[in-house]
């Protein structure tokens, strides 16, 4: 990765004023994925100091800066099993001290944990400018012009799991499942291998019907069929795990 | 007692805290920053190179290609003299044989800089058609050295024009008579991976000119001796200008054997008169580096219905890569290091060809060829004994080979030459199998136990040998020093790559002389200072070097004495590692010797060592494991690993233990997770941490080891080597745990989730 | 860019290119102890504490790091001796190139968890990587030292 040039706004209209002003603005959320890219970059706009890292609780659920880190996520015992559980083997402790919840999910990552959980969730996301989309309209279509992204909102459910199937430990997910109940019940499955998606069920019985609603592709690192074995068997074992929840 | 004693290794605290002692460490601050332009292409010809506007950017020193870098072909692979592997590279070369292969060195002051000349680099490559699988490659209408130029030293088999690096054959008895009178012959083929070393060191090398003007190497290197050769040789200087010191590694485990960046940071100093650096990023390491040999091994063996093995024939496809280090000599380590194991038979065969593709050359990797042919014929064995309907167990003790006894391939086979003759003086492999199965619990155990619906549990077993070190070819030796007031340097060529070998030789040397550890201060592999040892691989060191510091110590024992009869003017004076003693009269060795060097006498006391193997005794092992399979899915966890190791004397228990449980890690590494994965285009796919996992430590279950009671008379208090073995048994040990637990036979590596779900949902 | 780094307690006023990264300027300084084990973040090696939060320092950019305390295995040599000894009592550091980042980690976890238990210790190190010992030297190691300092 090479920088040509960095800034640190503190003020978040600063911030995005430059980020369309400037042709190739590229943000900078923990700087993680950034690093690995091959690329020059022209133009870095480090979002550290618009103290967009906290998480806050509402009455309705949790606003999660778009700047909170991975580790915040997984030591704050308030934020919904499902998500705390999706980033435990995600890389190692540094990394998750440095790699935030809004670049995952601004990288769209089709192999991304976090944005499986969030698209259970039916999270919100808050831009600077667009203001509130929600977040598997994201997950499909991005975003149609550069914007900032200041919190997720996640509501309050009753319940919610994440399960995944990673050939090691820190591995990259072969299939990653997420199910989060409130009146409904949301089904997500992500690095299928493409990016998360989602479906609503009354109830949990129907796995293979399940099943159907997803695709599978082959890829490197495992087969079509071999990802919906796997996640057959996550969803069976989440069926389970669900049994007991109120 | 110094030796049995697990003391920490003498260099421990000082890495653990940080020190700086590796080699980027102890580059010089104005060191020039040096890197490589690699090829794009698996196959192809450079028609024009310009580095004009390279060379144009102040900051760049110097930027060399392959039409001002010496014209010698040789090979890099880091061994003796004559080397058995093929002369078949350059230091840059015109034609490109995979990605990853040098195309040409730019040195200068800033990173930025040289990225940005690397960038500025104007090549014209003429790709040609490129042999990515190796199971195509021989005889192929592509070779990957259609230039003639190549050669070997002796024969080894090598046909360039049949993209040939190294081939072998040997048959001892009558193979077809022999198994047209077997009961039974079965028949099988495995597959074998090339797997990374992923040292967490990546390969670094200096060169400086020093204050008299001799070229200083600081390497990361487990052969500085074949370093200096290698080196001198080919950039035609004499040997006596250059100076190689390794320092502390981060790593090896074989893949720091061969010469990689030595030769670019040396000419890169010669041209510029500037010191030189250049540490490889983690890309490199994957990429131009080299891997373990991938192979196809096919196993025919017979066998009586009474369980008497009569006779294995093994045929063997290796693929080399680009280059052909260590070609013939990991091929025949996977006969002769797994079928003196049967030692019995009536007739064995061994045969094999190592075939060049345009891939990431293979090289030395601990258990080099062992580790393949044991998974072969490991698997092998437990197949026979399912199709004879005998007891695994009982199958191995009837056929396995025994202390006292010999096996004709050990005279047969060598590394690239003919063997030596040995009779095995220490063989406990039959201890180690009872204590394996038994701390396994295999009575009960086998072949499985069902958890629940979903998941079921097999176990399985190999057994294994390796080497310590190659007779008449590694040598080793060792000084000694005496100093006022009574320690002692110890000076060893042997390369300590972090496996605690000086600590070793410091033992060995202390309990020689009966002193404690803390009076021996270990110097190693400095080929100014230190003398000759041909490199820490093979297994050599504790057997090969550590025969060399014993000897050294023994005559630095005769001096003391010698010297202390003169004092005393008697002829029995006697030293006891504290004290001189002669009739009612003692002095203290540090007071003795502090009046060696300043009153009396004034002779420095130094005494050499130097030992060349005429024997290589086999250590021996048994693994044994339990695994558990979640049928829906394949997932496959090793939830235990027992290993009982003859490696006769144990030197230092603690760091025995620490080779044998990081080879067994690596072991079970290649054979759940690891592969090197090429595109169809000959891309290396996995060259990063991210795509290439190593086990990390939540992979592994306990692993249990236990050393039975040996010693091997022609070794240094007993011992023999112990760096090697522990990686062997791993893949046949799961394979043959999986096939209990599951009745899938898995006969390629690696053993992923997936292979094993889809065989069984077939 | 200009930027004032608090290295284990001491104030340097360096220069940095936007995309330095902690680990090129911490090594330039002389701090040895800070290596490059891989170039994808993802070894553990290069492990530092930033304003006492354990980080890679790999993908820290220098610029980011501008007054804030930045500690390297360097300015907690007591500390990491007393763990250290208990992995060299086994001689589970082998060549010794991801101890610095290894023991950054485990004083991290230590100042969060005084008495974590084994299962903890190693899912907090699941991203340090050693290709030497196979680990389990090094887990004998820790649990002694637990044990003693529970005692």
């Amino acid at each position: 990765m090479k920088i040509k040039e960095i800034i640190n706004p503190s003020d978040i209209q600063d911030a995005y004023e430059q980020l369309v002003s400037r042709k190739n603005a590229t943000l900078m959320g923990g700087g993680i994925f950034l690093r690995l890219q091959r690329r020059t970059i022209p133009f870095v706009i480090d979002l550290s100091n618009l103290g967009l890292n906290s998480i806050e609780i509402t009455s309705t659920g949790f606003t999660i800066g778009a700047m909170v880190t991975l580790r915040q996520i997984e030591t704050n015992a308030s934020i919904p099993d499902g998500l705390r559980a999706c980033v435990r083997q995600i890389a190692g402790v540094a990394v998750r001290n440095m790699a935030t919840v809004g670049g995952s999910v601004m990288g769209r990552y089709p192999f991304s944990d976090v944005l499986t959980a969030l698209v259970s969730l039916n999270a919100t996301l808050h831009f600077h400018k667009k203001g509130a989309v929600p977040i598997a309209q994201f997950a499909d279509n991005g975003l149609d012009e550069p914007d900032i992204l200041l919190n997720i909102c996640v509501p309050k459910v009753k319940n919610s799991l994440f399960a995944v199937y990673k050939p090691v430990y820190t591995d990259f997910s072969l299939v990653n499942l997420s199910i989060s109940k409130e009146e409904k019940y949301t089904i997500s499955m992500g690095a299928t291998p493409k990016h998360a998606t989602s479906i609503t069920v009354e109830s949990l019985s129907d796995s293979h019907a399940v099943l159907d609603q997803f695709d599978f592709e082959t890829d490197r690192r495992a087969s079509a069929e071999y990802r919906r074995a796997l996640a057959k068997v996550l969803l069976e074992d989440a069926f389970e795990e669900a049994k007991v929840w109120k | 007692m110094s030796v049995k004693k697990s003391i920490p290794k003498v260099d421990g605290l000082g890495l653990m805290l940080g020190k700086p002692a590796y080699t980027d460490d102890l580059a010089p601050r104005d060191a020039l920053i040096v890197k490589v332009l690699r090829s794009p292409y698996a196959h192809a010809e450079i028609t024009s190179i310009d580095v004009g506007l390279a060379k144009d950017i102040p900051e760049i020193k110097c930027a060399l290609t392959h039409e001002n870098v010496p014209d010698r072909v040789f090979t890099r692979a880091g061994q003796g003299y004559p080397e058995p592997s093929p002369y078949d590279a350059r230091i840059l070369d015109k034609t490109l044989r995979y990605i990853g292969d040098a195309v040409a060195i730019v040195a200068g002051i800033t990173e930025n800089a040289v990225d940005l000349a690397i960038s500025k680099i104007k090549v014209e490559y003429k790709v040609l058609p490129a042999v990515i699988n190796f199971e195509n490659a021989l005889d192929s209408n592509v070779l990957v050295h259609a230039q003639g130029d190549s050669s070997s030293m002796f024969p080894i088999g090598h046909d360039p024009s049949r993209n040939l690096a190294a081939q072998y054959s040997m048959q001892i008895g009558d193979m077809e008579e022999t198994l047209k009178n077997c009961d039974v012959v079965h028949r099988s083929t495995f597959y074998t991976q090339a797997q990374a070393h992923a040292m967490t060191e990546p390969h670094a090398a200096v060169a400086y000119y020093d204050f008299q003007g001799r070229l200083t190497i600081i390497s990361s290197t487990q052969t500085p001796f074949h370093v200096r050769r290698i080196l001198a040789k080919n950039l035609d200087v004499p040997l006596s200008t250059i100076r190689v010191i390794k320092p502390r590694l981060g790593g090896g485990y074989g893949g720091k054997q061969a010469i990689h960046g030595e030769f670019f940071v040396a000419l890169v100093t010669q041209v510029t008169k500037q010191p030189a650096k250049l540490v490889y990023s983690r890309k490199e390491v994957f990429r131009s580096t080299y891997t373990r040999h991938q192979m196809r091994i096919d196993i025919k063996a017979g066998a009586m219905k009474d369980g008497t093995l009569k006779a294995i024939d093994v045929d063997i496809l290796s693929n080399t890569g680009a280059y052909g280090e260590h070609a013939l000599t990991v091929l025949m380590v996977a006969g002769s290091k797994t079928l003196p194991l049967y030692n019995h038979v009536d007739a064995v065969a061994f045969r094999g060809d190592v075939v060049y593709t345009n891939l990431t050359p293979g090289g030395a990797f601990r258990g080099y060829g062992a580790v393949q042919g044991n998974f072969a014929l490991e698997s092998m064995m437990d197949e026979l004994a399912g199709i004879l309907e005998i007891d695994p167990v009982e199958f191995r003790r009837l056929n396995m080979i025994k202390e006292g006894e010999t096996s004709k391939i050990f005279e047969v086979m060598g590394e690239g030459t003919e063997g030596t003759a040995m009779t095995v003086d220490s063989c406990k492999l039959d201890e180690c199998l009872d204590l394996a199965l038994k701390n396994l619990d295999w009575k009960n155990k086998y072949p499985r136990t069902v958890v629940d619906e979903n998941r079921v549990r097999g176990v399985g077993f190999a057994i294994a040998m390796q080497g310590s070190g190659i007779p008449y070819i590694d040598m080793a030796s060792a000084i000694l020093k005496l100093n006022d007031d009574g320690f002692f340097n110890l000076l060893v060529g042997a390369t300590d790559l972090g496996t605690g070998s000086d600590t070793i030789l410091v033992q060995i040397a202390a309990e020689t002389l009966g002193v404690s550890v803390d009076k021996i201060i270990v110097y190693s592999s400095d080929t100014d200072l230190t003398p000759f040892d041909t490199g820490a691989y093979a297994s050599s060191t504790t057997y090969v070097s550590g025969h060399g510091v014993r000897i050294a110590a023994e005559r630095m024992k005769e001096a003391i004495v010698d010297k202390a009869n003169r004092f005393f003017g008697v002829d029995n004076a006697t030293f006891d590692g504290k004290n001189i003693v002669a009739g009612d009269q003692t002095i203290s060795l540090d007071e003795f010797s502090t009046s060696l060097y300043y009153s009396e006498q004034q002779e420095q006391l130094v005494s050499h060592g130097s030992y060349v193997g005429k024997k290589s005794p086999p250590p021996y092992m048994a693994g044994a494991c339990e695994v558990e399979v979640d049928k829906r899915t394949g997932r496959i966890k090793v939830i235990e690993y027992f290993a009982a190791v003859d490696c006769g004397t144990p030197i230092n228990p603690n760091l025995a233990r620490i080779q044998v449980e990081g080879a067994l890690l690596q072991g079970i590494g290649m054979t759940l997770y690891e592969e090197v994965k090429y595109t169809e285009d000959g891309h290396l796919f996995n060259d990063s941490f991210l795509r290439y996992k190593v086990p990390t430590r939540m992979e592994v279950g306990p692993m249990h080891v236990t050393f039975v009671d040996s010693y091997e008379p022609s070794g240094p208090y007993g011992a023999k080597s112990v760096g090697e073995i522990g990686i062997d048994t791993p893949p046949a040990a799961i394979a043959n745990a999986i096939y209990n637990a599951t009745g899938v036979r898995l006969r390629a590596l690696p053993i992923t989730s997936e292979s094993l779900w889809r065989e069984l949902n077939k | 860019m200009e930027v004032t780094l608090i290295i284990n307690g001491n104030r340097f006023s360096v220069s940095a290119a936007p995309d330095e990264v902690l680990l090129d300027t911490l090594r330039k300084l002389g701090y040895k102890s800070v290596k490059r084990g891989c170039d994808s973040t993802s070894c553990g090696i290069c492990n530092i504490h930033v304003d006492g939060k354990l980080v890679p320092s790999c993908a820290f950019l220098t610029v980011r790091a501008d007054q804030k305390e930045i500690t390297t295995l360097e300015g907690v040599q007591d500390k990491a001796k007393e763990i250290a000894a208990y992995v060299t009592a086994e001689g589970a550091e082998q060549c010794g190139f991801c101890s610095p980042g290894n023991l950054m980690t485990l004083i991290s976890l230590f100042n969060e968890n005084e008495n974590p238990t084994m299962e903890e210790v190693k899912h907090y190190l699941a991203g340090n990587l050693c290709r030497c010992s196979g680990y389990e030297g090094q887990h004998r190691g820790i649990a002694k030292y637990l044990e003693v300092k529970k005692a």
